[in-house]
């Protein structure tokens, strides 16, 4: 997601880390059947409410926490952020130059509504996922010009052009397949009554109150299935969601806040998992947003599209681990990387350029621009992005920059960075599997989201060739130039990578988490 | 010419009668106890900069969430190790300002619209009051909220949507007084002598209408400065580093549990101001308006 | 009387239609659209923009939108919410009882200690009584009630742990539940109200002793209870109900704050959640509600009026 990482997040006084003690169990505990009980219900505390359960037009993060558990996709991803199969037998095969890709299905599964998964079905979802006017899905699989039922459980697709991020697509929500006879039933209200496969079938929703999910009769792995029922909570409040879980009115309590892990850790009751997020912070700098998002890029007025080195300047002021000791309580991940430390494709030698101001006073001189330096950063009005303003303000004044803060409530603050309205945007990403969903957009000259105005012939290069080979190493080795070159460029900072916290009950096992922050929990189950 | 009319001796009785007015005031204990914590209050806005301890924005992170009566920091510190009782002093300006421009604002504007209104009725009396009717109809704050939302956050915004949201309290009270004025028979007789426009209006009207005005001021300032705490806490108030009660307290909810004196505090500040001003526009509402409420 | 209601209901249509008129262009004014809300976390594109706006009609001229919407209400539908694809009228009406016990409660706790406090401060004037209520008063008068509201939760949800901190439990569901989280809020919202209605009880009721039929009553011989509990309580109620009724809208202002501070699910919590998220349909829905909601509450604070003083007849109740 763009923005919204931060909502109002306490933190604990306590400046000393205990980082590694909070290590805590962040691995899937295996439940061993005769310890777990059948039945149940599980409540799930959300911290936001999802938009529509409709795997074609859905948009928030906190649906996909939804679709996990009911609406099982082609691909899934392991703890280690590898892409495996889920209702695909095996890894898509790719031929032709990157053309064809070949998809080989699982048999014998069935949809919540009892009628047959098959090839059939597949191609009706990704044709409604390209065709549906309101898809959001259609951006993430553009590059499918058609999609052939060559068997009755084999998919072909065919590419305009080598798209590797495609896969990792299929492993999120375009790869969740939807029933035909539903959709034929319901048609663009799929929404009201969503039918996939999954260990659980949808049951009901009341708007700003609960999602109701019950277990399926027709999963194909239903005896490992323990809980009866998942009901999910909207609680926005990170107070309210922390003492909802301390009370064990509900089991598990999504996206904590950092501040809250220190009494987490010390509930008896409950158990704290974490996972490095593959999201991110950073500052967006106007160096080309003239005419608004998906226009072309064009020259703007302020001395940071100017000079390069001012750029450099302002990154080089920030002192990263101090910004992370004083608002997140130490517990987030000081980066400079848009690619998550936990990503397959980041190199552990990667070096993010250093906190020195001393260069940075150096830039400035260099740049020629007069000190102090105005400079006004659009800050979203929750409590931690202004914060964490404050802190950078702070830091930045002590190079040369004087830094105002333009709080603005956040769809106001996205308007105005799309309309290319501002100087910096202190924003984020939620982070997707493939590097290249979380760099194309932002940093490449015809991303959808380059709010930045970002326009460097290398970096389209380089984002364009890993675009289309699907060799790993070769992939890995071209997103690590591109790490490299957006840390001079510096069209955005990029901060820190959050990391996921969740509470959960100890009576409840069997719960995965894995870098998406996602929680599974269709095999958990209550101790007995 | 009109000032050859106008007998010089009138101002000494109004002078006499504001000496009175005082002194009655001062017979009052609660309002005194109000004038003195409004003097206080003013006093402090105006000298923070020169008894704060620290600068309001002065950082100290190796002394994160000091509590109370800790070394250097009378009133502890808050989450990015800023003096708070530098804050609370500071934030008086912003909490002052809000009430008392947004109150002089909404009578700038009631004031003459409410007179012309009253006074020369016609097609702009009905204008003028179903407008005031449909900023009525909505809840003050949510006029405020709404309109601080539209205009984006700072100071000089959440001053015009609190002086837009007091408004038609103004513009009737000054449409009342000129109404009814207007049927007197002394000014019908300025009229027929013919007095113009412009003196009936500062002779007879202006000083029947001082009364009013006051009390409402009275009222609307401390609604004001709960109106700016509430805007500031909602996140549409002044732009941060700027110390604004409203938003300290806001930045207070995440640490209830590990700092609550961060909370406590400037609660307390916003408490008193409003307190303050209550209990003076008490006093002053008991001497003006005898009619009124709280006697 | 006939001529009477008919132009009271003209003039509500007409505020109605006013407000409904407002809250559709004010929100309209606010920056960033439904789309850009509802995409704000996905990789959206300027065609997925434009094809939200067309399928929820965003793209028609501003009086066809509003025409469709009106036409809609008149038929029961206020719309399909644009974040969730839910229909709006069940959502509101999932909200109305939440809010309504919330303001109840208050408006409740308000009178109960307004008008007891408000009559023995003016029947023992100037003694400790008195100056003691008063100060209550101008407590609850000058406290910021969202600090309240924090202050409490920290004192008896966090230190004390005897009442939980937020939330809600439907009193069908759980009624002891129900009211353990109603407490402090209908407290906190009740609070500016029981210091309004004490003041103005106390004002009504040192008018009514005054009055003259009083002292007839007195020289009658009645007991001072009867006097005071019959005839100058009975006189000052009516003050006291225009009174609630004119602060009706300020108390549905407190309820957003204080549904926020103890995240109630009513319908504070939904206007506020709709208008970060530009959920046009549910804004207009909720405010049209309302508006519907304030006109029917004020028609029935003027019948009240007029019952409890019978001198007073509809008609003279008029403007």
């Amino acid at each position: 997601m763009r923005g919204k990482v931060f909502r109002k997040s306490p933190l604990v006084a306590v400046a000393v880390l205990l980082l590694a003690a909070c290590g805590g169990p962040s691995k899937a505990v295996a439940p061993t059947s005769t310890h777990v009980k059948n039945g149940g219900v599980l409540t799930i505390a959300l911290d936001e409410e999802p938009d529509a359960l409709d795997p074609t037009t859905a948009q928030t993060l906190v649906g996909r926490e939804v679709f996990a558990n009911f609406c099982e996709k082609l691909y899934d991803i392991n703890s280690k952020l590898q892409i495996v199969p889920q209702l695909a037998a095996s890894l898509p095969q790719v031929s032709n130059g990157g053309l064809t890709v070949t998809i080989k299905l699982r048999h014998g599964i069935l949809f919540n509504d009892g009628t047959p998964f098959n090839a059939d079905a597949v191609k009706t979802t990704l044709e409604r996922d390209l065709t549906l006017p309101t898809s959001a899905r259609k951006s993430e699989i553009s590059p499918i010009e058609s999609v052939a039922v060559t068997g009755p459980y084999t998919v072909q697709l065919t590419l305009s052009h080598p798209f590797a991020p495609l896969t990792a697509a299929l492993a999120d929500r375009a790869g969740m397949i939807m029933s035909p006879t539903q959709l034929q039933k319901l048609g663009t209200n799929f929404a009201s009554d969503p039918v996939c496969v999954g260990p659980f079938e949808f049951a009901k929703r009341i708007p700003g109150d609960e999602i109701v999910l019950t277990k399926s009769p027709y999963y194909y792995a239903k005896d490992k299935v323990h809980l009866s029922e998942i009901v999910y909570k909207f609680i926005g409040d990170d107070n309210v969601r922390l003492a909802n879980v301390e009370s064990g009115a509900v089991q598990i309590g999504d996206q904590m806040a950092p501040t809250d892990v220190q009494k987490i850790e010390s509930d008896p009751n409950l158990k704290l998992y974490q996972s490095t997020s593959i999201g991110y912070q950073g500052i967006d700098i106007n160096i080309g947003n003239a005419n608004g998002e998906g226009k072309p890029p064009g020259p703007v007025d302020n001395p940071f599209a100017r000079s390069q080195d001012l750029r450099q300047a302002f990154a080089a002021a920030i002192n990263r681990s101090v910004l992370n000791k004083v608002v997140f309580d130490g517990r987030f991940v000081p980066s400079c990387s848009p690619i998550a430390p936990v990503s397959p494709y980041y190199d552990a030698s990667f070096k993010c350029p250093p906190y020195d101001p001393a260069q940075a006073r150096k830039l400035i001189k260099e740049s020629g621009v007069a000190t102090p330096i105005p400079v006004t950063m659009l800050v979203p009005n929750e409590t931690v992005p202004l914060r964490q303003a404050q802190v950078i303000q702070q830091m930045v004044d002590q190079v040369g920059f004087q830094m105002t803060i333009q709080s603005e409530e956040f769809v106001t603050s996205l308007d105005q960075a799309d309309a290319g309205h501002y100087e910096m945007y202190q924003v984020g990403w939620s982070g997707r599997i493939d590097p290249d969903q979380n760099i194309y957009q932002f940093w490449h000259t015809d991303g959808s989201l380059n709010a930045t105005g970002s326009s460097d012939p290398q970096l389209d290069k380089l984002l364009d060739e890993a675009r289309a080979t699907n060799n790993f190493n070769q992939r890995k080795q071209l997103y690590t130039q591109v790490l490299q070159l957006i840390n001079q460029q510096d069209s955005i900072i990029v901060l820190y990578n959050p990391v996921n916290y969740m509470a959960v009950s100890k009576k409840l096992v069997g719960v995965q988490y894995y870098a998406d922050g996602i929680p599974r929990v269709a095999f958990a189950g209550y101790v007995s | 010419m009109e000032e050859a009319l106008a007998p010089r001796r009138e101002l000494s009785p109004r002078l006499r009668q504001l000496g009175r007015f005082r002194r009655r005031l001062l017979g009052r204990p609660l309002a005194v106890v109000g004038l003195v914590l409004v003097g206080l209050f003013v006093l402090v806005a105006i000298l923070a900069p020169w008894i704060s301890p620290y600068s309001p924005d002065a950082t100290h992170y190796g002394a994160l969430l000091q509590p109370p009566l800790s070394r250097g920091f009378m009133l502890g510190t808050d989450e990015l190790g800023r003096d708070e009782l530098t804050r609370i002093l500071w934030g008086s300006r912003v909490s002052l300002e809000a009430g008392v421009f947004s109150t002089l604002l909404a009578v700038a504007v009631g004031l003459p619209v409410g007179l012309a209104s009253g006074y020369y009725r016609g097609w702009v009396d009905p204008v003028v009051m179903r407008l005031t009717d449909l900023v009525l109809a909505f809840p003050y704050i949510i006029v405020a909220v709404g309109l601080a939302a539209i205009l984006g956050a700072s100071l000089r915004n959440v001053v015009i949507a609190l002086a837009i949201a007091q408004i038609p309290a103004y513009v009737r009270i000054a449409r009342g007084e000129a109404l009814a004025v207007r049927e007197e028979d002394y000014v019908a007789a300025a009229a027929v002598v013919g007095a113009s426009d412009w003196a009936i209006l500062r002779r007879h009207l202006l000083p029947n209408v001082f009364s009013p005005i006051l009390v409402q001021a009275t009222a609307t300032i401390p609604a004001a400065i709960l109106g700016e705490a509430l805007l500031s806490f909602l996140g549409l108030g002044v732009q941060p580093p700027t110390p604004s009660w409203g938003t300290m307290l806001s930045d207070a909810q995440s640490y209830l549990q590990q700092a609550p004196y961060l909370a406590l505090l400037p609660g307390i500040a916003i408490f008193l101001a409003t307190l303050a001003f209550n209990l003076l526009g008490d006093g002053i509402r008991d001497l003006l308006d005898p009619k009124g409420f709280a006697r | 009387m006939l001529w009477y209601v008919l132009r009271r209901a003209g003039a509500a249509l007409v505020v109605v239609f006013v407000a409904s008129v407002v809250v559709f262009i004010a929100l309209r004014l606010l920056p960033g659209g439904p789309a850009l809300a509802l995409t704000a976390e996905s990789n959206r594109t300027p065609q997925l923009i434009a094809a939200i706006n067309r399928e929820y009609l965003l793209n028609q001229p501003l009086p066809v939108q509003y025409a469709h919407f009106v036409w809609q209400a008149l038929h029961g539908d206020l719309g399909t919410s644009i974040h969730t694809d839910e229909p709006v009228t069940p959502t509101i009406v999932s909200r109305i009882p939440i809010t309504g016990e919330l303001a109840v409660l208050a408006v409740l706790f308000g009178v109960v200690i307004g008008i007891p406090t408000g009559v023995l401060a003016a029947v023992y004037r100037s003694s400790v009584w008195d100056y003691l209520a008063n100060a209550i008063g101008l407590f609850g008068l000058s406290v910021p009630t969202f600090w309240l509201g924090l202050m409490l939760i920290l004192f008896f949800a966090i230190r004390l742990g005897v009442l939980p901190s937020s939330g809600y439990v439907s009193p069908l569901q759980d009624l002891g539940g129900n009211l353990e989280r109603m407490v402090m809020p209908a407290f906190v919202l009740g609070l500016p109200v029981a210091a309004v209605v004490f003041r103005q009880e106390r004002s009504a009721m040192l008018d009514a002793l005054r009055a003259d039929y009083v002292r007839t009553a007195r020289a009658k011989g009645l007991g001072e209870l009867r006097v005071v509990g019959v005839h100058a309580l009975r006189n000052s109620l009516m003050t006291v109900i225009t009174v609630v009724g004119l602060n009706l809208g300020a108390l549905l202002g407190g309820a957003v704050v204080t549904e926020q501070i103890f995240v109630i699910p009513g319908f504070g919590n939904l206007i506020v959640q709709s208008i970060f998220e530009r959920d046009y349909p549910v804004v207009q829905g909720v405010a049209l509600v309302t508006a519907v909601g304030f006109v029917v509450v004020n028609f029935l604070v003027d019948v009240a009026y007029s019952l409890v003083n019978p001198r007073i007849r509809l008609t003279g109740a008029a403007e």
